[in-house]
């Protein structure tokens, strides 16, 4: 079950000039104006003079021995499912369609748990205020926070 | 000593998840996605493995299935000795034999397509998506060979590595579909692509790619001791599984442009952890 885990640690939300809330993006390419992204609606763009505060968020994972056990069950599950549906084999095709609905219905079902685990513990949020700065500055910590690169390190002093 | 280590080297497993950044981007895929993909993934594939890049890898599978074809009866025995000898009950093989007959395909894609929709995913999504689409790709070849080599599976072998019968009746194959199904092997496919499709998708996890493996030699060993397949079945299995599973992920997602492309770099700025809070980021970009 932790093969899919939880996607990307990081995600990344914008705030830009004249809108209250933040919204949630997935930055693709950025040039010294403009900021392409991946947002709820598909591929878009804005301004880098536009944005007035990014936020990180960093999900605190579920321990891994946790996740030890609950890969165990969810592997055990899919055994104990097959060896009582094999006790009807071989199968006619209502069989076939009954096991086929029950194995997908219980493998998205525990994606779903899954997801609902991993996304309960609290979150780190990390935000960068730079509205008052100029165009050439922010374009830089953009461009250092999006490119972040895993030989990229950050060193913050609370 | 021997559980020490193999305790440690389970935990480094485990441990192996690392922070990482999304390098690809990943577009929603659509519901027959998969499906419309296939021909495209059989042209590519049909290209592939007489480039001068792959005729290694065509030289040695085509050595390693000629070589153990002409031991398949003694690997065979090996393997249940091997079997007897780690004292694995029928139900422990046929439940090995049962990591590639596409069911656990189907629940793993199934949780990877609940959590995609569920948490708008792309990449669970797109995973999901790439999983069919390798599997039925490689699972159409397989058949293809299959139908046409018509080779015995082992617990009905009339000779010590089963006879062959090249273009068999289709009726009679059907009538008697272990008689004539055995090479090459359709499960070591499948299991081989979703492992393929994983471990690229999921980079940052360490541990698919050693547990993936062990479930793909799982597979193999407990087909052969449940006298499905011979162990010359798997090579081909092997490299179809892995060639499609390649082919898909390569089609199903895109290189982000901004990735890794910054001149090293080092900068000091500062930071508003929360209303009462302040600190100062130094960051160093190499």
């Amino acid at each position: 079950m932790f093969l899919w885990g939880d996607a990307f640690p990081q995600e990344y939300e914008i705030l830009s000039s004249g809108e209250q809330n933040y919204r949630q993006i997935v930055p693709t390419n950025i040039t010294k104006e403009i900021l392409y992204f991946n947002g709820r609606n598909g591929a878009d763009s804005i301004q880098i003079k536009q944005i007035g505060s990014i936020r990180i968020l960093t999900r605190n994972d579920i321990p891994t021995p946790l996740k030890g056990i609950l890969a165990a069950a969810y592997f055990s599950m899919f055994f104990y499912m097959l060896e009582a549906m094999y006790e009807y084999a071989p199968f006619t095709i209502p069989q076939f369609s009954g096991v086929f609905s029950v194995l997908c219905l219980t493998g998205a079902g525990a994606g779903i748990l899954y997801g609902k685990l991993i996304k309960s513990g609290p979150r780190v949020q990390i935000c960068y205020d730079f509205s008052a700065k100029p165009l050439n500055e922010k374009y830089t910590i953009l461009k250092q926070i999006i490119t972040n690169s895993p030989q990229s390190m950050i060193l913050q002093t609370p | 000593m021997k559980k020490i280590l193999i305790t440690c080297g389970i935990t480094g497993l485990l441990m192996g998840e690392i922070i990482a950044q999304q390098d690809y981007i990943y577009t929603r895929p659509g519901l027959f996605t998969f499906i419309k993909n296939i021909p495209g993934d059989m042209v590519d594939y049909s290209r592939n493995p007489f480039t001068k890049k792959n005729l290694w890898g065509l030289t040695a599978i085509s050595i390693s299935t000629g070589l153990m074809i002409y031991y398949d009866d003694k690997l065979l025995n090996a393997s249940k000795k091997m079997s007897d000898k780690l004292g694995l009950s029928h139900q422990a093989n046929w439940k090995m034999e049962h990591i590639g007959d596409g069911y656990l395909q189907l629940y793993v894609t199934s949780s990877l397509i609940g959590y995609g929709l569920w948490y708008n995913d792309n990449r669970a999504l797109q995973s999901a998506s790439q999983i069919f689409e390798s599997v039925f790709a490689a699972g159409t070849i397989v058949q293809l060979i299959k139908h046409i080599t018509g080779r015995e599976s082992p617990f009905v072998a009339t000779t010590p590595t089963g006879r062959w019968r090249f273009f068999p009746n289709q009726i009679d194959y059907h009538r008697r579909v272990p008689e004539f199904d055995a090479f090459p092997s359709g499960h070591i496919s499948s299991i081989m692509a979703m492992v393929v499709v994983l471990s690229e998708n999921y980079p940052e996890y360490s541990f698919i790619k050693p547990l993936g493996y062990l479930a793909v030699g799982l597979n193999a060993i407990g087909m052969m001791n449940t006298g499905v397949h011979w162990i010359s079945d798997y090579p081909i299995g092997v490299a179809l599984g892995y060639s499609f599973a390649k082919i898909a992920v390569k089609k199903g997602r895109t290189k982000k442009e901004t990735a890794m492309k910054t001149s090293p770099s080092i900068s000091i700025y500062p930071l508003f952890l929360s209303r009462d809070n302040f600190g100062v980021t130094v960051n160093l970009t190499l």
